[in-house]
């Protein structure tokens, strides 16, 4: 293409305005005021050549991407593809195709912004995401690919989509994901999870391990698993870990459950253990603070000592306390503590096991 | 399944997972005895260590015939270097079957030189020279397989490469048997340059 090189004799182009434009600016003022106002109307009425050292080349189709051109690229005329779609088309290669994926709520035409689609990758190979309109554009290597929002979101149910995906050729995609309706989850194995950006706040529950009971020389039950609890506004672009803590010895360090920044790392106790022949601690804290009951935790009662009864366990998952000669019984859910072992006349007994933690959450949609 | 968050060498917590969440965040696999605020340290498996061991044997002894040894075919040819791939094994086979059958010369050539005129006696030297390095070689794999499956020390199982010193009975029951075919040793010995220290 050529530069063009004006002469700069001020006549390399012509302006043309209306027939009646005396009549409508019949003033130096008038005129100068519909300039100034945006409204002055003109064509640019073409080129004259006296004025132009070198005519530069025009930026029409016919020079940026004529059909021929566009169709040969493997892109649809009907379409009217954009100069920016051949650059597009230009830079997949051979040896990947490009995906360009929208994401809609499902049977709806309403996007579904800033979501982590799985199946491709940026050309850095890092993750792709949605842009504000739902749009995704990204990679992939083989020639069928299933794509998908990512199901790590708590708040989405995915469909996945498997397409035809030939290597050098770009591809639109459509895939859709349905908000769930809000529920109280619990999370009993590690794992990652993501909101949507619909998502206002989520309650976040966290309850480590219980521990186990003491054998027959403590005779004393576990602790129930530390808990804490807090509401956390999520960020749509983090990844947070889930990380559910095991169930621990007597007297050892405590395992962590933690969630979104709620850690029972360094918590409130969930019940304190029971001492020999009394019963476990129970734990009083509801779920979020707000809850109706008690669902976790709750220590392991006492052994039974030398003539006397086991202590029970705390409510409402403690395990109790074994008869003499009896071992404890293990705990019977989520941070419960282990009971401890009976009095031993003869056969040493071992406390319960306690129970492996958990998180907890819930969440809230945005309104508006 | 239970696995170990570890940092700094320390345990810090331990957590039920599946296995892509392991996948993803390199925490370690839990262990019998494992505590939060212990040093992790997992059980050896010695055995694991001797099969990863003895599986890399064989290729450093197939490389180590292919790479050849110096050999003196003659006085005027002087020492000179010779390596012995499969191919050139077979050209030095047949040249030494063409000494039985009363040839005279041969057409052969040490590394980095063309080929050039040698006599019967010479591919004789030659032909007994690649015959002791591969007894000497394949005797010295066998005695590091005995050394490896043996060796109770960890670090010295780790340290064990091809070329390393056998221990003495070892090294004694390898030189008596190379002895006793008349092997010429000499190439074997110059590779024997890496004593095991721990």
């Amino acid at each position: 293409m050529n530069d063009g090189v004006m002469k700069g004799t001020g006549n390399s182009r012509y302006l043309k305005s209306v027939s009646n434009f005396l009549s409508l600016y019949p003033t130096y003022t008038d005129c100068v005021s519909a300039l100034v106002a945006g409204t002055l109307p003109v064509d640019f009425n073409g080129i004259n050549a006296s004025g132009w050292t070198v005519q530069g080349s025009p930026l029409n189709k016919a020079n940026l991407l004529p059909d021929d051109v566009a169709a040969t690229l493997g892109l649809a005329v009907n379409d009217n593809p954009q100069v920016k779609d051949a650059l597009e088309i230009l830079s997949i290669g051979d040896n990947r195709a490009l995906v360009v994926v929208t994401v809609y709520e499902t049977n709806t035409s309403t996007p579904i912004p800033n979501v982590a689609i799985t199946g491709i990758t940026k050309a850095d190979g890092s993750e792709a995401f949605a842009d504000a309109n739902g749009i995704a554009r990204g990679y992939t290597t083989t020639t069928s690919t299933t794509i998908s929002v990512n199901s790590e979101y708590a708040d989405l149910t995915v469909t996945p989509l498997t397409i035809s995906t030939p290597l050098g050729r770009r591809v639109f995609a459509t895939i859709y994901a349905t908000r769930k309706t809000v529920s109280d989850v619990t999370v009993t194995t590690s794992k990652y999870l993501r909101f949507s950006d619909k998502v206002a706040s989520v309650d976040v529950h966290v309850i480590g391990g219980g521990e186990d009971g003491g054998m027959y020389s403590y005779m004393q039950g576990g602790k129930g698993g530390l808990q804490r609890y807090a509401t956390v506004v999520p960020s749509f672009s983090q990844r947070y870990q889930a990380v559910i803590g095991t169930a621990y010895g007597f007297n050892s360090t405590p395992t962590v459950s933690s969630f979104m920044g709620v850690s029972s790392l360094n918590g409130n106790s969930s019940g304190e253990r029971g001492s020999a022949g009394t019963a476990g601690g129970s734990n009083t804290v509801k779920k979020y603070g707000t809850g109706t009951t008690a669902f976790a935790g709750g220590a392991g009662g006492g052994g039974a000592q030398y003539g006397g009864n086991p202590g029970g366990g705390g409510s409402p998952n403690g395990g109790p306390g074994g008869a003499v000669n009896g071992n404890g019984s293990p705990a019977s859910g989520y941070g419960g503590g282990g009971g401890g072992a009976g009095y031993n006349l003869s056969t040493p007994t071992s406390g319960g096991a306690g129970y492996q933690g958990a998180v907890f959450y819930t969440w809230r949609y945005k309104t508006a | 399944m239970n696995y170990l968050i570890v940092e700094n060498g320390i345990i810090t917590n331990i957590i039920i997972a599946d296995h892509d969440f392991v996948a993803t965040t390199g925490v370690m696999p839990h262990y019998e005895g494992a505590g939060i605020g212990l040093a992790y340290n997992p059980p050896f498996d010695i055995e694991q260590l001797r099969v990863d061991m003895l599986s890399g044997l064989e290729g450093m002894c197939s490389g180590t015939i292919y790479a050849g040894t110096m050999v003196t075919c003659s006085a005027d040819r002087g020492k000179k270097h010779y390596s012995f791939p499969v191919e050139a094994q077979r050209a030095i086979t047949l040249m030494a079957q063409g000494t039985a059958l009363g040839t005279l010369a041969f057409s052969y050539k040490a590394d980095n030189e063309e080929y050039n005129p040698y006599t019967a006696e010479e591919v004789k030297v030659l032909f007994k020279a690649l015959g002791d390095w591969i007894t000497a070689n394949t005797k010295y794999k066998e005695t590091l397989e005995k050394w490896i499956s043996q060796e109770t020390d960890v670090a010295i199982l780790r340290a064990i490469r091809y070329g390393s010193t056998p221990p003495k009975a070892l090294l004694d029951d390898l030189t008596a048997y190379l002895t006793q075919l008349g092997v010429d040793a000499t190439g074997l010995v110059g590779l024997l340059n890496s004593p095991v220290t721990t």
